[in-house]
This record gives structure tokens, C-alpha cells and sequence, in this order.
């Protein structure tokens, strides 16, 4: 595990050279290429929040690059994000021996980032214990390419503020970036959508916990649930808990869907069945029952059913049961998967 | 050009007299988070302006967001 990531500057964490484009002619703004580099900062934001150390080592003039961090109004990452920073001249590789000796961790702690491949380069010959990725060319795949580094710890943000701070960030680059597109299903396919599927994974229990509770809209059946009451249902022997992380290429939505499976031989009924507004209209609903039929199919189930319960607010779950349960059982082969939507089954 | 106010009264529900610039999310039921985002995108799309992702993230209330809206040389 590594607990600090080392960022460039230039073409890292904005479009361009600051010291030859200038504050107006870098890019950082919610238009392509900009929306890359702020989705980008938001991702390390994210992981800023879950405890990962941020720092800076990049080859500028150091009022320059202070001036963008401390004043650009589309900057995501603040002055206060980072730990340790090395703006000047010298050799990376001599910055980065002293920004491990100043923040006190061992160099094997650190990831570098940067587009430069003679930088990572001269990087990986001086310093092998750090660890150097290869930063995608395409600026556009920077947030996934960051989200599926395995160096980090897979730790759930649950902390409403901070979940909202990249709701906010994300949705109005996706808002942005569907402008450009001319129909709904283009938009969405350039989104690149991903549904990570897990089973019974008790180290997110506390966000299932909190979506069974915050839900309303997407809820086939409101009843919040307790950590202590899903690890029962983990353990009884009956029952599966399912859930799916959802990301695109503008960052991670993090655990937006949920589902309590009842085993009844060979038939599974869908005790409980949810999924966060935030990611609504993007056909997340039909991927994760496809993802569950998946899931039964494997264990030779033939149908499926869901237990419904209308309430004040959960139209939008009553429509999407209504449009897949024609009839009171599901057949999971008759279950169609978004094309523009890939699923990986997660195994802990 | 609609009015602020009208804008505020219908996007988030509620009567014209009883918006204030003193309104945060914890005073408007429909004010949530993605709510909050539609009604960014309908302000800059009404008055032709674009809001920076640091005045999207700190304005907690109707009153900062008018504020920026008057500070980008919107009457408003």
C-alpha cells in the first residue's frame, strides 16, 4: 500500500504550461480538455479525503504555479491539500528524495505522477521504490486510469459533505459534456460506465446502511437496515447482500445500489431493491439486475421476483418494477444489459 | 430576462414572497444536491453567465448566489 501520491504540474493537474500560456491560457474549465483535469483533481481529492497524502514536485517558476493553486477559481485542490511541495528548477529526482525526508515516509510510500515519460523515466532508473505508473497519454483518461491504481486502500467514503462536494464537481462536468453530444445515448456512451458488483462485503455495510436509511425515490421497499442487521442477514445463510459501485470517466460515484436477495431454492425474491438518485437516467437499474441475473443464473436460479411497496415518494422504483416484472417472475436470461455500460464481478 | 425570484419560486417549489436571500438548502425541501445543480445549469443558461467550480461549491445560500450573479454584471 502506498500512502502519498506526487503530482506534476503542467499537463497533470491543468492543460498546458503555466509559465508559457499564462492563468487564462491553461486549461481548467468545464469544456474539454479542461473537464479532464478537473474531474482529475477531484479523484485525488477523494482520495485526499480517505487519507492519502498529496504533494507537489514539479519544474516551474514557483510564483507562477502558487498563483494558479492559490487563485484559480476552477482549481479543485487548495494550497492546504498538499503536505510537501517542490516548485523549482532542480532535478525530480532530488525533489522527491527531499519530500520523503520532509513528510517522513519512506520512499516505497510514494506514487509519481506525471505526463513527462522522460520524467518517469529518469523517475523509475534513480528511484525504483517509487512507484511510477505510466500516466495515459489522453488527458479525458486520467480519472479512471487514478481510480484503478491498486496502491490505495479501498476505503468507502461515507461522509455526506464530502460525497456532495464531488456530486457537485462531477455532475456539472457530465452536464457540460452532454451539450456536446447530439442524442442522450451518444452522450452515454462516451461516459465510459462502469458497475463494479460485490457480494456479502461487510466492509461497506455502514454506506449500505446509510443508503437503505437516505433512499426514497429508488426504493422498492423503504425499511432501513443496520449494520448489525445486514451482518444478521450476511450470516443466516438465506439471504445475499448485494451492491454495485458505480464510475465513469468523470470519477466514482462510489456505492450507489443495493439489493437484499432472499434464496428460496431455485427462485431468489428481491427483498429489498434500491439505487442512489445520483445515478438515475443512466440505466445504472437495468445493469445491476442484469448484474443480479448474472448472479443467479450462476447458481441456477430460473426466477426472479420482487417484493414492492409503494410509498409517497418511490414512483421511479414503481415504474422500473413495472417495466421488468411484467409478470411475477423474472427469468434472468430475459434480462438485457445497457450497451454502453461494462460490469466487473468483484470477488473479495 | 426572467426574474431571480421567479426562477427561485419555481424551480425549488415555493411561493414568490417567500423566497430570501437568506435561504439555504436546510430551508427549501427541494433544495438537494442534484436539485441544486439544475437550478446552476438553469441561472447560467437564463442569463447567458458560467459559474467557477469554487463559487458552485461555496455558495450556501440564495444570497451568495445572487451576489455572484450581480458580480458577473447581471441585474438581478
Amino acid at each position: 500500500m502506498r500512502k502519498c501520491i506526487v503530482l506534476d504540474l503542467d499537463n497533470t493537474l491543468w492543460g498546458g504550461v503555466i509559465g508559457e500560456d499564462g492563468m487564462e491560457g491553461i486549461a481548467l474549465s468545464t469544456k474539454e480538455p479542461g473537464a479532464s483535469y478537473i474531474a482529475f483533481q477531484q479523484a485525488l481529492l477523494d482520495l485526499y479525503d480517505r487519507g492519502i497524502i498529496l504533494a507537489i514536485n514539479s519544474q516551474n517558476n514557483e510564483a507562477d504555479a502558487l498563483e494558479v493553486i492559490k487563485t484559480h477559481p476552477n482549481m479543485i485542490l487548495k494550497e492546504k491539500h498538499f503536505a510537501a511541495s517542490r516548485i523549482n528548477w532542480k532535478d525530480k529526482v532530488e525533489n522527491m528524495k527531499e519530500i520523503a525526508e520532509e513528510l517522513n515516509i519512506g520512499l516505497d510510500s510514494l506514487v509519481f505522477l506525471d505526463d513527462n515519460p522522460i520524467n518517469r523515466a529518469a523517475m523509475r532508473e534513480y528511484l525504483p521504490q517509487v512507484e511510477t505508473p505510466e500516466l495515459p497519454q489522453d488527458p479525458t483518461e486520467y480519472t479512471k486510469f487514478l481510480n484503478s491504481l491498486p496502491y490505495f486502500e479501498q476505503r468507502v467514503l461515507t461522509d455526506e459533505d464530502k460525497m456532495r462536494g464531488n456530486l457537485y464537481v462531477t455532475e456539472r462536468l457530465r452536464a457540460a459534456a452532454e451539450k456536446e453530444f447530439e442524442s442522450r445515448e451518444a452522450f452515454l456512451k462516451s461516459l465510459g460506465l462502469e458497475l463494479h458488483m460485490y457480494t456479502n462485503d461487510a466492509a461497506s455495510f455502514a454506506r449500505l446502511a446509510q443508503l437503505t436509511e437516505k433512499t426514497n425515490q429508488f426504493n422498492t421497499k423503504k425499511s432501513p437496515l443496520s449494520v448489525e442487521e445486514l451482518e444478521a442477514y450476511r450470516q443466516d445463510g438465506e439471504h445475499i447482500i448485494m451492491h454495485a459501485r458505480v464510475s465513469d470517466r468523470f470519477g466514482d460515484h462510489g456505492i450507489t445500489a443495493f439489493a437484499l436477495v432472499r434464496m428460496m431454492g431455485l427462485h431468489w425474491s428481491l427483498e429489498s431493491l434500491l439505487l442512489s438518485c445520483r445515478v438515475l437516467g443512466r440505466s445504472v437499474e437495468e445493469a445491476f439486475l442484469y448484474a443480479i441475473g448474472e448472479r443467479a443464473r450462476t447458481a441456477d436460479v430460473q426466477t426472479l421476483s420482487v417484493a414492492f411497496t409503494p410509498s409517497e415518494k418511490n414512483k421511479p422504483a414503481k415504474d422500473f418494477v413495472e417495466r421488468n416484472w411484467k409478470d411475477t417472475h423474472l427469468f434472468p436470461a430475459d434480462i438485457t444489459k445497457p450497451e454502453w455500460i461494462t460490469i466487473f464481478y468483484e470477488k473479495l | 430576462m426572467k426574474n431571480f425570484n421567479t426562477i427561485v419560486a419555481t424551480h425549488f417549489k415555493i411561493k414568490e414572497d417567500e423566497v430570501r436571500d437568506s435561504l439555504t438548502s436546510n430551508d427549501v425541501l427541494d433544495w438537494d444536491s442534484m436539485n441544486y445543480l439544475l437550478f446552476i445549469a438553469e441561472l447560467e443558461k437564463e442569463y447567458g453567465v458560467s459559474f467557477s467550480m469554487d463559487e458552485v461549491l461555496s455558495a450556501t445560500s440564495l444570497g451568495a448566489l445572487r451576489g455572484f450573479l450581480v458580480a458577473k454584471g447581471v441585474a438581478v
